[in-house]
């Protein structure tokens, strides 16, 4: 069976070839005429002039370039032959990695539903990846090969949805039987996976829908997060205008935030967490100084100076450089788009919540009595700061002040810390509004086949020599 | 005077015009054929009163003995026979049709104005041979008098030039020529005609100025021209066709399927052909196809008559 990677240029060769045949219909040549000395003893045959009228000039010529430009647009059309094939093949991308972790069970069950028949054959493709992708082959996906999978359990590598994508088009140039495909992915979406470009990259590799079921996420070990109402309170001391995504972000976390002016008296309240945007008066900062000496955890973000209450940061000079970069909480916690920074260096005895990409400090935190003090040296609503993913996850990391530390391997981040695909994200990768079922031919430059451009372009090769030997030959009768 | 340097062929073939075209120039052309001719006619040169010697040529099978120039034989070692030229009064006029019409030729073959060029040459080596002053005329876009008829040394190069140069033009009847060169002849003399015959008028023109040469008692010989298409003996396709001589009207037509084509061609050179045979004048139709000797087995045939 041929098939055409590229269909639209069999219309494009169509109408290219209608061109000639217009060309050949206006351009008509009247008839040739002979001499002959005695005409005069001719009858006149009226069926020879409706003969000589409609007789069709070069009609091989014309044909000859019609078919050449057919040709042409045959061959921009990728033609391949494939054996005939028909149905569509499930391809599943297990993630192996440890974003799966928390849904293995889950992801294997559904991959088992997904990939065996009733009797235990295998109906499908599954695609194993983590940081890399594998396919596996097809007569070793057994029940006995999931369950020993399901034995086995997740790995730790982190995983790579670009990699699982790529390996798409390597699984529909083994198909043989089948001419469709269906993909779904079967893991916890994570930031994790998501590389830079792969919004790009992901519609190049698969142009369908990609199925992503919901998994149930299990956390047996970790606690279930804390309602609201036991995830303790925050106060978010902002100037006029400002906080609102401060506010957002702990509420997020499950904390109760209230906002108020830096002037603010604040309420008696012991074990709050505090974010101050900005510089207070006197005693606001002595009623944070107490607050921290009494257990709460005090958040001062880019104001260097705080004389009620000793930040753990030695300012280089005084006031702020406009130059801002990302900050590193984590190996996957990332926030670009911080706007200004403030030079300094942490106190002796202060730890390290998170760094600038030049490796200075950018958050520090230093316990004070029963609370702790937490600086960051840049204004945690400036810039595009609070439009990046991680956003909250951040403001989190601040709040929690001396709990966790850049530096402490107790603050590793862990699986739980990893933050799951968002809306929007979610949106990209699964694409709904494509298709979910796509024709192998559509994925050409690596579906198995005989590729038959070049026999085209032969033929469309002879055909122009035969061509310009034929109408050189008639102007030289001419 | 040179003589040839060929050898004379005996029992030679009649050259296809085609042929002839590839041997080269009319001077050629018209040797080689008279001399396949005479050849092939065996004929001998004879002596009688009024004749001068001609010149020497290589003893063939059947000359007489006596004309064996026997001094030569002594210097050569070789046979040769004396020749004569036959002085004769006659002044003839070769008039050939040079008009467009007779530019046409089939494939593969020549045109009649060729084959007409041959005739001419032919015969004007024969009458030149015989005595005979030949001048030479000719008719296309008008009539035209190309050589004074004389019979000196270099008259035959004097008319072959002319014929080899001819080219088709034009498109007028004999009449005029016929008349001119009947002007020319002040006494009885030899008119022939080499053309195609193809008239405006349908020839009654021409009829009338062969009256007027015969009514002063001068001889006068046609040689038509035709090619076998024109003639219907072989098929033409369907087409677009038109006359040379009249370029701007075409003809949708079917010659092939036209089935009364060729009797009417035939019909109009039957008619030109009797009224010919009534007022004395002989009358050869010739077709391009055949070899050119056989117009001058035509004119021995009404020179001997």
């Amino acid at each position: 069976m041929i098939e055409f990677a590229r269909p639209g240029f069999l219309l494009v060769g169509g109408v290219a070839a209608l061109v000639p045949l217009l060309l050949h219909l206006i351009a008509q040549r009247p008839p040739d005429r002979a001499p002959l000395p005695t005409l005069r003893f001719l009858r006149r045959d009226p069926r020879t002039a409706l003969r000589l009228r409609r007789r069709p000039d070069n009609l091989l010529l014309l044909l000859l370039r019609m078919l050449l430009l057919l040709l042409l647009g045959a061959a921009f059309a990728e033609p391949l032959w494939r054996p005939r094939a028909a149905g569509t093949v499930q391809v599943v991308l297990l993630e192996r990695g440890a974003a799966a972790a928390g849904v293995w069970e889950e992801a294997l069950g559904e991959a088992r539903r997904l990939l065996l028949t009733p009797e235990g054959e295998a109906g499908g493709e599954l695609v194993l990846f983590d940081s890399a992708a594998i396919h596996l082959p097809r007569e070793r996906l057994t029940a006995a090969f999931l369950d020993s999978l399901a034995a086995a359990g997740p790995g730790s590598a982190p995983p790579d949805y670009s990699a699982a994508l790529r390996a798409i088009p390597a699984v529909a140039a083994e198909l043989g039987a089948s001419d469709s495909i269906r993909v779904t992915l079967l893991s916890s979406p994570r930031w994790s996976g998501w590389r830079p470009g792969l919004a790009q990259q992901r519609r190049a590799a698969w142009p369908g829908a990609l199925q992503i079921p919901a998994l149930q996420r299990r956390t047996v070990d970790t606690p279930p997060p804390a309602s609201p109402a036991e995830a303790g309170a925050a106060w978010v001391l902002a100037p006029p205008g400002e906080g609102r995504f401060v506010e957002a972000a702990l509420g997020a976390m499950g904390l109760r935030v209230q906002r108020q002016p830096l002037t603010a008296v604040l309420e008696d309240d012991e074990g709050s967490t505090y974010l101050v945007l900005g510089p207070v008066p006197p005693p606001v900062e002595r009623a944070l100084a107490e607050r921290v000496q009494a257990g709460a955890t005090v958040v001062f973000a880019g104001q260097p100076a705080a004389v009620g209450v000793e930040l753990p940061w030695e300012p280089e000079m005084e006031g702020e450089v406009n130059w801002g970069g990302a900050l590193f909480f984590g190996p996957a916690l990332v926030l670009d788009g911080a706007a200004g920074r403030v030079l300094g260096a942490p106190r002796p005895g202060a730890r390290e919540i998170a760094a600038w990409e030049d490796g200075r400090a950018a958050a520090v935190a230093e316990r004070r009595g029963a609370g702790c003090v937490v600086f960051v040296a840049t204004a945690l609503e400036g810039g595009t700061l609070p439009l990046a993913a991680g956003y909250p996850h951040a403001v989190d990391q601040l709040a929690r002040g001396c709990e966790r530390t850049r530096d402490d391997p107790l603050a590793a981040p862990s699986m739980d810390d990893h933050l799951p695909l968002d809306a929007g994200a979610l949106r990209v990768l699964r694409a709904e509004e494509r298709p979910p079922v796509i024709a192998s031919a559509a994925l050409a430059a690596a579906v198995a086949g005989v590729p038959l451009v070049r026999w085209v372009l032969l033929a469309a090769l002879g055909t122009a020599l035969l061509e310009t030997l034929l109408a050189y030959g008639r102007r030289r009768a001419r | 005077m040179a003589r040839p340097a060929y050898r004379v062929m005996a029992a030679t073939p009649f050259l296809p015009p085609q042929l002839l075209e590839r041997i080269g120039g009319l001077d050629l052309i018209a040797r080689t054929v008279v001399h396949g001719f005479v050849a092939g006619t065996h004929r001998s040169p004879h002596r009688g009163a009024g004749e001068e010697f001609a010149r020497h040529r290589p003893y063939q099978q059947g000359d007489e003995v006596r004309h064996i120039d026997w001094k030569l034989f002594g210097r050569t070692d070789r046979l040769y026979v004396r020749e004569y030229r036959e002085q004769s009064n006659l002044r003839a006029y070769l008039v050939v049709d040079s008009s467009l019409s007779m530019d046409f030729a089939e494939e593969g073959r020549v045109s009649k104005l060729r084959y007409a060029a041959y005739v001419a040459a032919a015969l004007a080596h024969l009458m030149l041979r015989a005595g005979d002053a030949v001048g030479l005329a000719t008719f296309g876009p008008q009539e035209r008098l190309l050589v004074p008829a004389r019979n000196r040394h270099g008259q035959l190069h004097d008319v072959l030039v002319p014929l080899e140069r001819m080219r088709a033009e034009g498109g007028a009847g004999s009449a005029a020529a016929l008349d001119r060169v009947g002007e020319l002849l002040r006494r009885r003399g030899r008119v022939i005609l080499i053309s195609d015959l193809l008239e405006d008028d349908g020839g009654e023109s021409l009829l009338r100025a062969v009256g007027r040469l015969r009514a002063r008692g001068d001889e006068v010989l046609v040689l038509r021209v035709l090619t076998p298409l024109e003639a219907g003996e072989r098929p033409l396709g369907a087409g677009m066709y038109f006359d040379p001589e009249h370029p701007t009207e075409s003809l949708p037509a079917a010659p092939a399927a036209d089935v009364g084509y060729g009797e009417r061609v035939t019909e109009y050179y039957r008619g030109l052909a009797t009224r010919f045979a009534e007022q004395g004048v002989e009358y050869v139709p010739l077709s391009t196809a055949q070899p050119v000797e056989h117009a001058l087995v035509a004119w021995l045939r009404g020179r001997r008559a």
